[in-house]
């Protein structure tokens, strides 16, 4: 077994992986909405709680798209190359570098989660970093978008 | 950078996807060197010359002033 070969073994793997973890994300999302109809409404009337399942709605949007994409590329090998070839292409690696992904998702994602909690102290706070999250995330994008088109 | 890459492909018949799957690239990236958006890494650039059996010299083409 040559290197690629051993690349693609480890990425199949790899993909099981974040199918897993896809579930995860879908059990936690079914256990949230159904605690929904034990708790008390002080607990599902706050902002957070709306916050925190729109929060998981859209991570359950990406995780079903890329469950779809998994898929289909565990069951064709060309498929699964050409993915494999798409996530380790150097010119997306230096674009994605160059729009500063991942740490501006990261830091998207964890500003998200200081607003969440921040909803529970001062609302003001809470939206500021909200929006600010979703500005950083759309510059990355828009820059994302012109470096694809560009270089 | 100019590169042979359009011409030697052609000289093969073959595709750019055809191209991007021998050498563990996309579509896009072949390209963006073809059109000389994208200069390819070092490794890449070996790569796609041994996959048309010449130097690396021999497809990537550097210009006086870029030397």
């Amino acid at each position: 077994m040559n290197q690629m070969q051993m690349d693609i073994e480890q990425y199949r793997k790899n993909l099981h992986r974040r199918m897993r973890l896809c579930r995860l994300l879908w059990l936690a999302y079914l256990l949230l909405t159904a605690a929904t109809r034990f708790a008390s409404p002080a607990v599902t009337e706050h902002p957070a709680y709306a916050g925190l399942l729109g929060f998981l709605a859209g991570g359950l949007l990406v995780a079903l798209i890329s469950m779809a994409k998994y898929r289909r590329a565990l069951k064709d090998d060309t498929i699964l190359r050409r993915l494999y070839n798409q996530e380790h292409d150097e010119r997306m690696q230096a674009i994605r570098a160059r729009a500063g992904i991942p740490m501006t998702l990261i830091l998207g994602a964890a500003m998200i989660a200081a607003g969440v909690i921040a909803t529970f102290f001062s609302m003001t706070v809470a939206l500021t970093l909200i929006i600010t999250a979703l500005a950083q995330l759309l510059v990355s994008l828009a820059v994302k978008l012109w470096l694809m088109h560009t270089m | 950078m100019k590169t042979r890459i359009r011409e030697l492909r052609r000289e093969r018949k073959l595709s750019q996807e055809e191209l991007a799957d021998a050498v563990g690239t996309t579509r896009q990236t072949i390209t963006s060197i073809e059109t000389g958006k994208y200069v390819a890494s070092l490794p890449l650039a070996y790569r796609i010359a041994r996959f048309f059996g010449l130097k690396i010299e021999d497809v990537f083409l550097m210009e006086e002033e870029e030397v």
